[in-house]
């Protein structure tokens, strides 16, 4: 037998080189395959990153938008009301000048002339 | 008497014209046109400040809801970016797996038929040389 392995070593050593290269080259397929799932993992934690940024950002838009519109709602009110009140004093006016005009807004509340 | 009292009661709201020192017709108060005026204006400012507060009412109720759309808007895009990549992140990662777990034959063939044939060809040479001997 140890005469057979001294004749035929050479034909051994190109079965187990060949052997040993496959398992080499699977070895390195496995290891690339292994980087593109970590890099895929990667990929995904900045996916996952990112949308929240997305939502975040969007909901902080919301969030100015909204107490943008409210504060300017509160600021129209404001003025419409300061409005009514310059009318209010010069209707008073108005009708203190006008009798004829005090009579109609009465009639309009439904309180007639005695006549 | 109660029908009299009955008919004050239920009296109609009227008013009636006078001049200083001129009596009255009927009991009531009597104003004169500033505190009138004052009253009239008052409640038509009344009137107004109504529809203002429910104008404002109504614009922060569609501030609020349009606030409501805004971050449902903004859960929904991010949402919809999350999906979409996610999903070729997701295929990358199945064709990954796919070849992991059905590794290429053509190889494993290759290497396999070198082994035999060189088991094969040792076997014969080893045979060979025992028949000569």
């Amino acid at each position: 037998m140890l005469e057979w392995f001294q004749e035929n070593w050479k034909m051994l050593l190109g079965a187990i080189g060949t052997l040993g290269l496959s398992v080499v080259i699977q070895s390195l397929r496995k290891s690339k395959q292994e980087k593109k799932k970590q890099e895929l993992a990667e990929k995904e934690k900045q996916i996952i990153e990112q949308s929240g940024k997305i939502e975040s950002e969007g909901i902080k838009n919301a969030g100015e938008a909204h107490s943008n519109a409210v504060k300017d709602a509160y600021k129209e009110a404001d003025k419409k009301e300061e409005e009514a009140k310059k009318e209010q004093e010069k209707r008073e006016k108005e009708l203190v000048e006008d009798p004829k005009k005090l009579d109609n807004a009465l009639s309009g509340f439904g309180i007639s002339e005695k006549k | 008497m109660i029908l009299f009292l009955l008919s004050l009661a239920f009296a109609e709201p009227q008013f009636e014209k006078l001049q200083q020192g001129q009596s009255a017709s009927f009991d009531g108060r009597l104003l004169n046109d500033e505190a009138l005026a004052k009253m009239i204006a008052q409640c038509e400012f009344n009137v107004n400040q109504c529809e203002i507060q429910n104008d404002l009412q109504c614009t922060i109720k569609v501030a609020d809801k349009q606030y409501e759309y805004d971050v449902l808007d903004a859960r929904y895009t991010a949402l919809d970016y999350k999906y979409t990549n996610m999903m070729e992140i997701k295929d990358e990662e199945l064709k990954v797996l796919r070849a992991q777990s059905k590794p290429q034959r053509s190889m494993w063939a290759f290497f396999g038929g070198f082994m035999i044939g060189t088991a094969a060809s040792l076997t014969t040479y080893y045979a060979v040389n025992q028949i000569q001997e």
